[in-house]
């Protein structure tokens, strides 16, 4: 009962093989979600990682509200169904289903209840005596189910869990699976291989090939709009037909002609009219799908139908009550091969009287038509389109298109040019804003998103909206020209600004130091030392605090007072029995007064020992204690003056690691010597005045101890100043220690240690060795004046509203958001904000962060 | 009249009369020089008319006492001394080696941790070089430790090298399926309620054969006991003990202790058959479960 997420997963093996990719979804609290795709598309390894059997490279799992990627799998509360029943063999059905109960302690009765509701619920109450030896497939798949959903697990994980049944008892399980699915209310991942068992469960359904997701939706959804190639030869038997082809607008209608054979299709435009543009000019190759059962032969209907067909009939398959036709649309094809003019028809008509060899019309239902691009197989008829694309022409710097004829920004000034495209991305369309104005047409909500239908001049665009508007409403648009692409016979001759600039780096601490920073190594063995001495004293702490508990003394004595209550109660029990005699009545007491003598000694003994010890730690630790105890108050005390110094100190040795710096190279000795020489400073005066002030304190204890006065009266002396200073400085050190820094060829930005934690995470022992790429939004450099990333402004491109610096630095070129008034020729410092970038690792190209 | 068939199935038939025949005689022949030495050393132990070595198989005269003389505690040669000595250094040793060699199968198995092919092959190609290499070597180190003439020392050798025979066991391990184990983490198992409820009920046949070949090879080792136990005749195993007997006084023992030694020798072999007869179904299944699927 609770909410998946999974964001940005992926599983990379030691030696490269990346078995998932960018796995991202969210699943919510009581979906069937089914995993499907061919074997070794990385659906049981994505289940595996939630299971927790498998550990996650990168990325974040969350169960409920819990991130849960280092978690063990026992504690994630999820449940799991193995394709082969995994029940332990030496154990009768019964204590299967209690094993996973008796190791969490759970009381005998209530297993026993438990069991009893779950065979119940499976029907097998009758075999729970029984081992699995002795039960069919399907007994021990219900004896799995039963194991499984005993602890009522949070998520229920099956992998493949009827691929070793038979073809019937298959079909029944699948209905009993989903039937206990709507029982428990709980969310069920299932993977399969077998796409009938996807569609018939699933909630929703991920469609996986080669370790990426290829479309996650409803089973309607999938087989009505298929996002590639792929998924629609996947969903549905027999397979979707696919054709070659191209498409070709004249004004309202789209022609489609099928390569390998004579037939033209015709389809109004506007059936079409989310079909990327640059399709239509009848050149670019298009695989045309279309599905059995949306082609007929069936004379009635080929007789009112436009779009036809010429079908030579090879064979049939009969399934009795429908009857599937082979027929190949190229008259010297076999109709056997998979080639691209196989035509499969799916016939409800039994009684067609045709003959192999036949030459049919075949009526075609044009609403089904797929369409998918020849080389990336994704579908040109996106449910969301993301570019709407415009016949457009330049003319003194204004971008003519529609009836609309708009101001280029300074950055974008291009010679005249007619009879371009103008690409515009959905997302560059920004709504409520601007001058130009545009009809809502219709707005379609499709998965969350709303598509919004836009009208100028008879033509229709989209946009994504986040409110509903009502239809007819005439809304002001503006276009961000960041993103648009003018093109002329595949010349591009404006280009959008790359999202992101992609820079190179490497991982290090300064733990990884070189040699040569003879200074800096220096610098980190004395900081390094400081912080071994600070663990010291730590551990001393502890165990001081271990050992000293007063309580114990109570505890005795309340046992002692116990015992020889016990004793005497014994005593007087036996005096009372009135049959001892004169004799055994003093033996008796005798007896009882021995004893309680030796409980007495024993536990005296005892308290004097506990009491001896504290004298010796007492004497030992007293001062110690004291004055570190005054010292953890001041430290938390001058919390916030610490953190302003922590950050200072930070840049400080940030600029120290940044030799390799053009700018610092140049003052590097000068620099480096004076920070050292001024942590010298600090420190030497920070451990002179602890040192004096111990001793003080020291001094007063052993003046109230002379005078036999209580030690914990003492007032012993606080930290001072310089002190505090010093100890702040201290910590920061030693967080600075910690500190990984990404060094982009010179420039360091510190790394926190949420992205450490996931590069040590996803590359472990190559977190140093690997090379990372660090993708920088414009906007994410800020210019500083102190050191940076030292860029050469090139050039700079004014888009009206802001301003975008191109600048180089290290051999790259980034773009920089920045209004502030620049030249070319001027060295910008930039820092970087880590925190808003993303970080992939290069080689295998995974997303860190 | 017969047909053709008939005339060939016939002809078939002789000739697999004709195999059988000789296959049975080589077999039987095998048999017999197989058989021949323990027929021998059974009928020497029960002989009474002489104790030197003869060249006759049956004896003249039939009598106990050859077994009765084992019992004597008295004399130089204390036999049922050896016999517990051996049985304690075999139980011992074969306790701790089949834990050690089941825990170290299971973790090759199915724990997955750097270096473990290395670790894999290494203990292979150790394993290929004759234990007696290494005694030299083992007897200076035990005498550094004052342990030469003392059982725990021989304890120790046989223990320390007992996990190089993981092979059988690991591969009869690698034939249960993984997803046990994997069903049981989720059920909140550790890897040591795994390895305790799950795995070693289901590797009876495995641990059994573990148990025996454990106990087998200290009970009749001699090379090593001979090198480490010393002189002290208390401390001998039955191996060393029954050499003796044929070595001792330059070999002038062999002919007044030779049929007690076959008795001894019988007498020893019997907790071996004994134990064989009783865990040889478990012994041929493990034997052959490692190697198939079952």
């Amino acid at each position: 009962m609770a909410n998946l997420s999974l964001r940005h997963i992926y599983k990379v093996y030691p030696n490269g093989a990346k078995a998932v990719s960018d796995f991202n979804m969210e699943i919510e609290d009581k979906e069937f979600i089914v995993f499907v795709g061919p074997s070794g598309c990385g659906k049981s390894t994505t289940l595996r990682m939630i299971a927790g059997l498998e550990d996650i490279t990168a990325g974040e799992l969350f169960i409920g509200d819990r991130l849960v990627n280092d978690v063990e799998p026992k504690d994630r509360d999820i449940a799991m169904v193995f394709q082969n029943y995994a029940l332990y063999p030496h154990m009768t059905v019964y204590d299967n289903m209690a094993f996973g109960l008796k190791l969490r302690h759970v009381p005998a009765a209530e297993i026993h209840e438990k069991i009893m509701w779950a065979a119940k619920i499976l029907g097998i109450e009758d075999y729970l005596d029984r081992k699995p030896k002795a039960m069919s497939g399907g007994q021990r798949q219900r004896v799995a189910l039963g194991r499984a959903i005993l602890r009522n697990p949070k998520v229920f994980l099956l992998d493949e869990p009827l691929s070793n049944l038979d073809a019937k008892l298959r079909t029944q399980m699948r209905s009993e699976i989903s039937k206990l699915h709507k029982q428990l209310g709980t969310t069920f991942i299932y993977v399969t291989h077998d796409q009938i068992e996807a569609m018939t469960m699933g909630s929703r359904i991920v469609v996986m090939k080669l370790g990426r997701v290829q479309q996650i939706d409803t089973p309607k959804n999938l087989y009505r709009y298929p996002n590639n190639k792929f998924v629609a030869g996947f969903i549905g038997t027999p397979q979707m037909n696919f054709f070659e082809g191209q498409l070709k607008r004249n004004k309202d209608m789209v022609e489609i002609k099928l390569d390998y054979c004579d037939d033209i299709l015709n389809i109004p435009f506007n059936d079409l009219l989310k079909v990327n543009p640059s399709y239509l000019d009848g050149k670019k190759k298009v695989y045309i799908g279309l599905r059995c059962e949306n082609v007929t032969v069936n004379p009635d209907v080929v007789a009112k139908a436009t779009n036809k067909l010429k079908v030579k009939i090879s064979h049939f398959e009969e399934l009795g009550n429908e009857t599937l036709i082979y027929g190949d649309l190229n008259m010297h094809g076999d109709g056997f091969t998979e080639s691209s003019t196989r035509i499969i028809i799916k016939s409800t008509k039994t009684d067609l009287n045709l003959e192999p060899g036949d030459v049919v019309d075949a009526a075609i239902d044009i609403d089904y038509l797929h369409f998918f691009d020849k080389n990336s197989e994704d579908t040109i008829v996106p449910r969301v389109p993301t570019t709407n694309l415009f016949d457009c022409k330049v003319k003194d710097n204004q971008l003519k298109f529609l009836n609309l004829s708009l101001d280029l920004p300074e950055a974008l000034k291009t010679p005249d040019v007619t009879d371009a495209e103008l690409l515009v991305p959905t997302s560059a369309i920004k709504l409520g804003e601007g001058n130009i104005e545009a009809t809502v047409k219709n707005i379609e909500v499709i998965n969350n998103v709303k598509l919004c239908y836009l009208e100028i001049n008879d033509r229709i665009f989209f946009t994504e909206v986040k409110e509903d508007i009502p239809v007819g409403t005439v809304v002001k648009l503006s276009i961000d020209f960041t993103q648009i692409t003018i093109q002329k016979d595949e010349n591009v001759i404006i280009e959008p600004l790359i999202e992101r600039d992609a820079l190179i780096a490497g991982l290090t601490s300064s733990a990884t130091l070189k040699e040569s920073d003879k200074a800096l190594k220096d610098y980190a063995t004395t900081t390094v030392k400081e912080y071994q001495k600070h663990l010291d004293a730590k551990e001393a702490d502890d165990i001081r605090n271990l050992v000293v508990d007063p309580k114990i003394i109570k505890v005795y004595k309340n046992e002692c007072k116990e015992e020889i209550a016990r004793i005497k109660a014994e005593a007087s029990f036996n005096l009372s029995k009135g049959d001892l005699g004169k004799e055994g009545k003093k033996k008796v007491k005798a007896q009882e007064e021995k004893d309680v003598a030796e409980t007495k000694a024993k536990y005296d003994k005892l308290i004097a020992e506990v009491n001896q010890h504290f004298d010796v730690l007492n004497k030992r630790s007293a001062e110690e204690k004291a004055r570190d105890d005054a010292k953890l108050k001041d430290i938390r005390d001058a919390k916030n003056a610490k953190a302003a110094r922590a950050d200072m100190l930070l840049s400080e040795y940030v600029k120290l690691i940044g030799t390799n710096n053009k700018f610092i190279k140049e003052n590097s000795s000068k620099l480096t010597a004076e920070a050292l020489a001024e942590y010298n400073k600090v420190r030497n005066a920070g451990i002179a005045a602890e040192a004096e002030r111990t001793k003080k304190n020291k001094d007063a204890i052993n003046a109230a101890k002379k005078n036999k006065e209580n030690i914990n009266n003492v007032v012993l002396l606080e930290p001072n100043d310089v002190e505090i200073d010093y100890l702040a400085k201290k910590e920061a050190y030693e967080f600075t220690l910690r500190q990984g820094y990404l060094n982009i060829n010179g420039y360091v930005v510190a790394v926190n240690n949420d992205i450490e934690s996931k590069m040590i995470q996803a590359l472990s022992s190559n977190t140093f060795k690997s090379i990372y790429r660090i993708e920088v939004p414009h906007n994410a450099y800020k210019e500083t004046t102190g050191l940076g990333l030292n860029a050469e402004v090139k050039a700079i491109i004014d888009y009206g509203f802001t301003k975008y610096l191109k600048c180089e630095t290290l051999g790259k070129t980034i773009y920089v958001e920045n209004n502030a008034p620049h030249g070319v020729g001027d060295i910008l410092n930039l820092q970087i904000d880590i925190n808003r970038c993303e970080i992939y690792e290069n080689k295998f190209d995974i997303r860190l962060y | 009249m017969t047909s053709i068939g008939e005339r060939k199935y016939k002809s078939q038939r002789r000739n697999r009369i004709i195999t059988n025949t000789i296959t049975y005689i080589i077999l039987i022949i095998i048999s017999l020089v197989w058989i021949f030495p323990f027929v021998y050393l059974v009928f020497q132990s029960f002989r009474g008319e002489s104790t030197n070595v003869v060249s006759y198989l049956v004896p003249h005269e039939w009598t106990f006492d050859n077994y009765i003389a084992l019992f004597d505690l008295t004399g130089r040669y204390p036999f049922m001394r050896w016999y517990l000595n051996t049985l304690m250094i075999a139980v011992i040793s074969c306790i701790f080696q089949t834990i050690l060699t089941l825990m170290v199968s299971y973790c090759l198995s199915r724990l997955r941790f750097r270096g473990r092919k290395g670790i894999m092959k290494m203990i292979l190609v150790i394993g290929m070089f004759p234990g007696f290499l290494s005694m030299i070597a083992i007897y200076f180190v035990l005498r550094e430790l004052g342990m030469v003439g003392n059982p725990v020392g021989l304890i120790l050798v046989y223990v320390a090298g007992s996990a190089m025979g993981y092979y059988v066991v690991k591969g009869f391990f690698d034939t249960i399926p993984k997803s046990l184990d994997e069903a049981a983490m989720i059920d909140g198992a550790t890897k040591n309620t795994i390895f305790w409820k799950i795995i070693l009920p289901l590797s009876k046949p495995i641990v059994i054969y573990t148990i025996l070949t454990t106990f087998v090879s200290p009970w009749g080792d001699f090379m090593m006991s001979s090198y480490l136990l010393g002189t002290n005749a208390n401390n001998w195993t039955v191996a060393i003990g029954l050499q003796n007997w044929l070595t001792a006084n330059n070999g002038q023992s062999l002919n007044e202790y030779f049929t007690r030694f076959c008795a001894g020798a019988v007498f020893t072999s019997i907790p071996i058959v004994i134990f064989f007869f009783i865990l040889q179904r478990y012994y041929v299944e493990g034997v052959t479960g490692g190697a198939v699927k079952g």
